[in-house]
C-alpha cells in the first residue's frame, strides 16, 4: 500500500512538469497581451513596451519558463500583473470559498443522491423509480448556468427567500476572517445569526453546482444497489430471515457504496471546474472565478500557478480516492 | 525606446504655445445640474450602508489606481491637493489645500495646506509630506510606472516630466514650479491617484519596494480622509469605518461596505433582497425595474462619448503590419470615398439606440464633447451634423458608385469581455448599427475580438479597423482631452487610429492646444471639432447616461459626470 | 490463411457478427422506452435543423429597435429579444449550430482520441506511457478551462468551439479505447490468434478494433450531450460565434441574461432548448447502451 502510494506520487513529477511547460507555453501562446490589459483604452505602442518591460515579457521564453519554476520550487508563486498582490495569499484567500461551496455541493448531492438511489434501486419498477429516472435524466442534463439563473430568477427574484450572491450579509454581519470558510469564521466570532446566515448564501450555489452529482451519484447508488441485492450472499441473508434494515445496512449498503465513492471522488474534480459558471453566476469570491478572470485579463503569472495548484489538487483526490477505494475494497491489492 | 505617447505630444504642444497667453481660465460650474439621492431632512449619523460596486479596487496604493471602481473607494480613504465642487466637471474647490496660487499660463503654482490635518495613523498632515509623495511618484521604478497611468500622463516620468521642482518653502506651503505653463495641469491633480499617503505609512508598508510593498494589498491608515479603510478581503468586501478625527465635516456613516458584483442585474437583485442598500451603474433596461421597485435612482449625466472610428487606410495599415484577419480584408476600402463616410454617418439612427441600449437616459452625441462639458456649445455651433438619412445615404452610395452588383464592403469590428457606460452591451449595439448600414446597401462583415487583447485595442488604436466601436470617458473639461488626445499628429502623420489626413488639422490642432483664452480656446477647438465632422473621420454616436440606484432609507448622495464621489454626506434613516 | 480461419473467426466473420450484434441492438432499441424518447427528441431537433428556412417564421438575424423586447404574442410565441428578432425563429435556426458543433465535436474527437488509445493500448511500452501521461496532464485541468483557452487561442467560431471541445473528449475516447484493447488482449481469442501467428496489425485492426466500439459509441453518444452544454457554456462566457447575430443558443443566454429582472422569457426558451436536446442525447446514450451491453442481454 505504501509501495503504491510513493509510486503514485513519484509519477505525480513528470505529470506536474509536463503541466507547468504546457500551461506555460499555452498562455503565452494565447492572443492576448497583459500590458494590453493593464492599460485599457489608454494604452499606446509606447506604454505597452513600457510595462511588458516591466513584467519581464521582453526576456527569451526558457528564461521567462525558468523563473516560473524556479519560483514554484521556492513555492514563490509571484505577483499578479494586474494587482499586484501575492498569488499564493489570494489563492489561499479564496480556496477555501470555493472549498465551502463544493463542499455545500457534496452534501446535497450525497445527502439526497444515496437514499434517492437507495430508494429507487428497493422501488424498482414502480412509479417512484420512474419519476427518479426523469429527475435525474433531467438533473444530468440542465446545465449549471441555466439552473444558477432560474433559481436566482425563482427564488430570488419571483419569490425573495433565499440570498442570490456572496457569502453573507454584509451590512448586519462584520465577521473577521480567520480561516475564510464563513461558517467556521461565523462560529469563531460567535455569531450564530451570521452562522445562519452563511449558511443560507450557500443553498441556491450549492444546489446549482451540486445537482449534476446528485443526479449521477442517484444512478449509480441505484444500479449499485440492484447489483449487491442480487448478489448471492445478500439472497442469503434475506432467506435467513434477518430484519431488512440489517441487511440493508450490514450488507447491501456497504457493498454498494464502493462505487459510489469513486462517482464522489471524480465529481469532487468536476466540481472544482463547475465552480467557475457557479461562482461567476453567484458573484462567489472563489478561484474558479479568480482563475477565469485571469484568463479574461490575460494576467499570466495567476493562470500559471492557480491552474497549476488547482489540478495538483485534483490529482491528489484522486489518489484519495483510489486508496480510500483499496481500504473499503479488500479484494483489491496494489503492487 | 524614442516612442512618445502622444499624450505627451499634446501635452508638449500645449506647454509651447501658451507661454505667451494670458487671463485666467474661469471656472463655471456645468450647466446641468447632477441629481442626488434625496430628502431625508437633517442628517442623521449611524448606519452601515453596503454598496454594491462591479469590481473592488485594483490595488490599494492610490498612486497605482487608474480606474473607477478603484478611485470609488480611494477617494473616501485619501485626499487630494484640489478637489471638484460636488456635481460640477469643472468648478475646483480647496482639498488639503486651502487656497492656491496660480495662473494656467505660468508655471508657479503654491499650495497653502489646511492647518491641523491628521493622517490616520496620527501623524501630521504637512508640507514635507505632500513633497514626499511627489518625490515618490516621480521616483517610481519601472515596475511601478507600469501601473501609475496617470502620473505618466498628467506629469511623465524622468525627462517628460513637466514639474521642474516641488519644494516646501515653508511647514504649510508647498510650491510647484513647471517647466513649461500647462493649463490643465490643476485639474489632473484632482484626480484620486494623486491622493496624499501619510510617509510614515509609505515607510512601513515598504510602499517603494515592488516585490515587498504592502501598500498595494493591505488596509493601512495612510490617508486623511473622511473614512479609513478597515479590512480588504479580494472579490468580497472592502470594509470602510468613519475617520471620528476628520478635519472637515465628519461622515455620517459609521461603515460603508463596497461589495463587488460584477453583472449589473445581480446588483439589482441583490438591491431587491436587500443585501445592499446601493449600487452604481445601473443596467440601462432596469431603469424602471428600479423605480418601480420603490427604489431611488440617482442619474449621473454622461461625461463620455462613444463612437464609430473610420479608417479609410485600415487595410493597408493591418497589410504592413502583416495582420491577417478572418475573414481576410479584400480590396480597395470603400471608406477612402469621403461620399462612403458620409452615407455611413446618415445611415445610423443614433436616436433610436438610446431607448433600446440605455434605457431612454443618454443623448444622441452630435459632437464629441458630452454636453455636461461647458465646451459643448461652442462645438456644436461649429458645424452641420449628418443627420439620420436613409435614402440621402443610399444617394450618396450610388454617386460612389456602388450598387447591388458591387456593393460597398466593409469590415466592422466591436469588442467582448468589456462594458462601459459609453457602451453597455457591445454586441447588440453592432448588432443594431450592421442592419442600419445594411438597410441603405452597404456589406457589413462583423468581426470581434477581446477587448483587453491587442487585438482589439491595439489594432483598433493602430488603425488596422474598416469601422469600429470605442469610446472615451473625460478625464477633465477641456476639448483637448477629447479632441486632442485622439487626432494629435505624430510629426506630420494624422493620428493613426483613424487616419484622418485633412488639410488644416494639424494647424487647427495645433493652435487650439496653446489657445489659453477661455473664448479664443473655444472658438479655436471648434475649427478643429469642424473639419473632423465634416471629413467623418468618425461618427460619435450616444453619451451615455449613468445611474446609480438607492434604497428609500439612504440620502445625501451627490453623483458627478466624471464618476469621482463622496460617501461622507451619505446618512440613512435611523431604523 | 485457411488454417487460422479454422480457429479463429476471420474478419467476415467479425462483420457478421457485427451486424448481429447491431441487427440484435436495433431491435431491442425498439423496445427500450429511453431509446425511443432519445430517438424522437434528436429527430425532432434534427428536423427542426434541417427544415429551418420553412419553419422559422422570421428572419432570425434581422430585427427592427422599435419591436425590442415584445413579450411572447400570437406573431411572436416566444417573444423578441433587444434587436426586435423573433425569440422563436432563432430558436430553430441555432439548432444547426447546435446540432453541427455537437457532430463535428464528437467526431474529431472520437477518432483522435480512439487513435491515440489504440496506438496506446498496442504498442504498450514508452509509446503508452508517453501518451497516457498527456492524458493524465489534460484531466488535470478543469474541462471548461482548458476549452476556454483553446478558443482564446483558435479564435472564435463555430469550428474553433468544435475542435475545444473535441479536445476535451480526446482523453476520455484515448483511455477508453486503451482499457478495451487491454482487456481485450487477455481475451481467448486474441490470445488464440496471437499464438496462430495473425501479424500484430491485422490483430488489432481486424480482431481487436471492431469489438472494442461499441463503448466508443454509447460514450460518443452522450459526449455529444455534454458537447451541447460545452458549446453553450462557451457561448455564455461570450466566446460564441463572431457574429453576434448568430443564434447560438448560450449566446442568447449570455446576450439576455441581464435582462432577467423584466423579460425572463429571453433566459428561458432558449435554455429550455439547450436541456430538451442534451436529456435526448443522453437518453438515445442510456438506450443504446442498454442495448449493446451484452451483459444486459436477455
Amino acid at each position: 500500500m505504501g509501495k503504491f502510494i510513493l509510486r503514485r506520487l513519484l509519477l505525480l513529477i513528470p505529470i506536474l512538469l509536463g503541466l507547468t511547460l504546457l500551461v506555460f507555453l499555452f498562455i503565452r501562446a494565447l492572443p492576448g497581451d497583459p500590458a494590453a490589459a493593464i492599460l485599457g483604452e489608454r494604452a499606446t505602442p509606447a506604454g505597452l513596451e513600457r510595462v511588458r518591460e516591466a513584467l519581464g515579457l521582453n526576456k527569451p521564453l526558457h528564461v521567462q519558463y525558468w523563473d516560473y519554476l524556479s519560483g514554484i520550487l521556492r513555492f514563490d508563486l509571484g505577483r499578479s500583473f494586474i494587482n499586484h498582490r501575492d498569488v499564493a495569499d489570494d489563492f489561499l484567500q479564496r480556496f477555501p470559498a470555493t472549498v465551502e461551496l463544493t463542499l455545500a455541493a457534496l452534501v446535497f448531492a450525497i445527502g439526497l443522491g444515496i437514499p434517492l438511489g437507495m430508494l429507487t434501486a428497493k422501488r424498482r419498477g414502480t412509479w417512484i423509480d420512474s419519476l427518479g429516472s426523469v429527475a435525474s435524466l433531467v438533473g444530468i442534463s440542465i446545465p449549471i448556468f441555466f439552473l444558477g439563473l432560474m433559481l436566482k430568477f425563482i427564488f430570488a427574484i419571483q419569490f425573495p427567500i433565499l440570498p442570490d450572491s456572496g457569502r453573507i450579509s454584509l451590512a448586519e454581519y462584520d465577521i473577521p476572517r480567520v480561516t475564510n470558510f464563513m461558517t467556521i469564521d461565523t462560529l469563531l466570532a460567535g455569531e450564530w445569526g451570521g452562522f445562519v446566515d452563511a449558511l443560507r448564501h450557500l443553498v441556491l450555489p450549492g444546489i446549482a453546482l451540486g445537482t449534476i452529482p446528485l443526479a449521477i451519484i442517484m444512478r449509480i447508488t441505484r444500479a449499485s444497489v440492484i447489483d449487491v441485492m442480487n448478489e448471492d450472499y445478500v439472497r442469503t441473508a434475506n432467506a435467513k430471515g434477518l430484519a431488512g434494515r440489517v441487511v440493508d445496512n450490514r450488507h447491501v449498503l456497504r457493498n454498494a457504496l464502493l462505487p459510489v465513492v469513486t462517482v464522489i471522488g471524480l465529481q469532487l474534480g468536476l466540481l472544482l471546474g463547475g465552480a467557475i459558471l457557479t461562482e461567476t453566476i453567484f458573484t462567489w469570491g472563489g478561484v474558479g472565478k479568480w482563475i477565469y478572470d485571469a484568463v479574461i485579463n490575460n494576467d499570466y503569472q495567476v493562470i500559471q500557478s492557480g491552474v497549476l495548484v488547482l489540478a495538483l489538487i485534483f490529482i491528489l483526490v484522486n489518489l484519495a480516492v483510489d486508496v480510500s477505494y483499496a481500504f473499503l475494497n479488500p479484494r483489491i491489492r496494489y503492487s | 525606446m524614442n516612442h512618445r505617447w502622444r499624450y505627451f505630444s499634446i501635452a508638449a504642444a500645449l506647454m509651447l504655445v501658451l507661454a505667451a497667453c494670458t487671463g485666467t481660465q474661469t471656472s463655471s460650474s456645468a450647466s446641468a445640474s447632477a441629481s442626488a439621492s434625496g430628502g431625508g431632512g437633517e442628517p442623521t449619523d449611524g448606519g452601515t450602508l453596503v454598496f454594491g460596486g462591479a469590481r473592488l479596487s485594483d490595488s490599494l496604493d492610490p498612486a497605482l489606481t487608474s480606474d473607477g471602481e478603484s478611485f470609488r473607494i480611494l477617494r473616501q480613504v485619501y485626499e487630494t491637493l484640489v478637489d471638484l465642487a460636488p456635481g460640477s466637471t469643472n468648478e475646483l474647490v480647496g482639498g488639503l489645500a486651502e487656497t492656491w496660487e496660480g495662473e494656467p499660463d505660468g508655471t508657479v503654482y503654491t499650495f497653502h495646506l489646511r492647518a491641523g490635518v491628521k493622517f490616520q495613523d496620527g501623524t501630521d498632515l504637512n508640507a514635507d509630506a505632500v513633497v514626499a509623495n511627489f518625490e515618490r511618484m516621480a521616483n517610481f521604478s519601472e515596475e511601478f510606472q507600469a501601473s501609475a497611468y496617470y502620473y505618466g500622463q498628467v506629469i511623465g516620468f524622468g525627462d517628460d516630466s513637466v514639474i521642474e521642482s516641488v519644494e516646501a518653502t515653508d511647514d504649510m506651503t508647498v510650491v510647484f514650479t513647471l517647466k513649461q505653463p500647462n493649463p490643465t495641469f490643476l485639474y489632473g491633480l484632482v484626480l484620486p491617484c494623486f491622493g496624499i499617503v501619510s510617509p510614515a505609512v509609505l515607510e512601513s508598508t515598504n510602499a517603494d519596494d515592488f516585490e515587498n510593498t504592502t501598500l498595494t494589498t493591505d488596509p493601512v491608515p495612510g490617508g486623511t480622509g473622511p473614512f479609513i479603510l478597515e479590512s480588504y478581503t479580494p472579490d468580497d468586501n472592502a470594509t470602510l469605518v468613519r475617520n471620528d478625527d476628520y478635519w472637515g465635516e465628519k461622515a455620517h456613516l459609521d461603515r460603508l461596505i463596497i461589495q463587488p458584483i460584477a453583472d449589473p442585474a445581480a446588483r439589482l437583485q441583490a438591491l431587491q433582497g436587500g443585501s445592499i442598500q446601493g449600487f452604481d451603474l445601473v443596467n440601462p433596461s432596469d431603469y424602471g425595474a428600479v423605480t418601480d421597485g420603490g427604489f431611488q435612482l440617482v442619474e449621473r449625466l454622461s461625461f463620455n462619448t462613444l463612437y464609430l472610428g473610420l479608417n479609410p487606410s485600415a487595410r493597408e495599415n493591418a497589410a504592413a503590419a502583416e495582420r491577417t484577419y478572418d475573414p481576410p480584408y479584400e480590396g480597395e476600402s470603400p471608406l477612402k470615398d469621403l461620399r462612403v463616410r458620409q452615407a455611413i454617418e446618415k445611415a445610423i439612427d443614433k436616436q433610436a439606440l438610446i431607448p433600446a441600449f440605455y434605457g431612454d437616459r443618454g443623448s444622441v452625441a452630435t459632437t464629441f464633447l458630452p454636453e455636461t462639458s461647458q465646451w459643448a456649445e461652442s462645438m456644436a455651433g461649429a458645424f452641420t451634423p449628418n443627420e439620420f438619412d436613409p435614402d440621402g445615404a443610399r444617394q450618396l452610395l450610388s454617386d460612389a458608385g456602388f450598387d447591388e452588383s458591387n456593393p460597398a464592403t466593409i469590415h466592422f469590428w466591436y469588442p467582448t469581455e468589456v462594458t462601459r457606460p459609453y457602451m453597455p452591451d457591445p454586441a447588440g449595439l453592432h448588432q443594431a448599427i450592421t442592419q442600419m448600414l445594411e438597410d441603405v446597401g452597404f456589406v457589413v462583415v462583423p468581426h470581434s475580438d477581446i477587448w483587453d487583447d491587442p487585438g482589439y485595442l491595439f489594432d483598433g488604436q493602430n488603425g488596422m479597423y474598416d469601422l469600429h466601436f470605442l469610446g472615451w470617458t473625460g478625464d477633465w473639461d477641456d476639448p483637448g482631452n477629447w479632441y486632442g488626445i485622439h487626432f494629435a499628429y505624430d510629426g506630420d502623420d494624422p493620428a493613426v487610429q483613424f487616419g484622418c489626413a485633412v488639410d488644416g488639422l494639424k494647424d487647427a490642432l495645433d493652435t487650439a492646444s496653446g489657445e489659453a483664452e477661455t473664448t479664443a480656446r473655444g472658438e479655436a477647438w471648434a475649427q478643429v471639432a469642424k473639419l473632423i465632422h465634416d471629413n467623418v473621420c468618425f461618427v460619435t454616436l450616444v453619451h451615455g447616461d449613468t445611474a446609480l440606484a438607492f434604497a428609500q432609507n439612504v440620502h445625501g448622495y451627490e453623483a458627478n459626470p466624471t464618476g469621482s464621489e463622496s460617501f461622507a454626506t451619505v446618512f440613512m434613516d435611523a431604523e | 490463411m485457411s488454417q487460422t480461419a479454422t480457429l479463429i473467426p476471420a474478419a467476415h466473420e467479425q462483420e457478421e457478427r457485427g451486424v448481429g450484434l447491431w441487427s440484435d441492438a436495433l431491435r431491442r432499441m425498439r423496445h427500450s422506452p429511453s431509446a425511443i424518447i432519445g430517438v424522437t427528441i434528436i429527430g425532432f431537433f434534427l428536423l427542426m435543423a434541417i427544415f429551418a428556412p420553412f419553419l422559422a417564421p422570421y428572419d432570425p438575424t434581422r430585427g427592427n429597435l422599435a419591436d425590442s423586447y415584445l413579450p411572447p404574442s400570437a406573431e411572436h410565441w416566444f417573444g423578441t429579444n433587444v434587436q426586435g428578432q423573433d425569440v422563436l425563429s432563432r430558436i430553430i435556426f441555432g439548432s444547426r449550430l447546435t446540432m453541427g458543433i455537437a457532430a463535428l465535436s464528437v467526431i474529431i474527437g472520437v477518432s483522435t482520441g480512439a487513435i491515440l488509445g489504440a496506438l496506446a493500448g498496442y504498442f504498450r511500452g514508452w509509446v503508452d506511457a508517453v501518451i497516457m501521461r498527456g492524458v493524465d496532464i489534460m484531466l488535470a485541468i478543469p474541462g471548461l478551462l482548458f476549452a476556454i483557452a483553446v478558443v482564446t487561442y483558435l479564435g472564435r467560431g463555430v469550428v474553433q468551439i468544435a475542435v475545444a471541445i473535441a479536445i476535451l473528449n480526446i482523453p476520455i475516447f484515448a483511455r477508453l479505447l486503451r482499457a478495451s484493447l487491454l482487456s481485450l488482449r487477455e481475451s481467448d481469442y486474441v490470445i488464440a490468434a496471437r499464438s496462430v501467428g495473425v501479424p500484430g496489425f491485422s490483430l488489432l485492426v481486424r480482431h481487436m478494433l471492431p469489438n472494442a466500439v461499441s463503448p466508443l459509441i454509447v460514450q460518443g453518444t452522450l459526449a455529444l450531450a455534454t458537447a451541447v452544454v460545452d458549446a453553450a457554456a462557451l457561448g455564455f462566457l461570450g466566446l460564441g460565434p463572431p457574429d453576434p447575430r448568430t443564434p447560438e443558443w448560450g449566446m442568447m443566454l449570455s446576450d439576455t441574461y441581464r435582462y432577467l429582472n423584466d423579460a425572463a422569457y429571453l433566459v428561458f426558451f432558449p435554455g429550455v432548448a439547450i436541456v430538451l436536446t442534451v436529456v435526448g442525447f443522453n437518453l438515445l446514450g442510456d438506450g443504446l447502451r442498454e442495448s449493446l451491453d451484452p451483459k444486459l442481454r436477455r
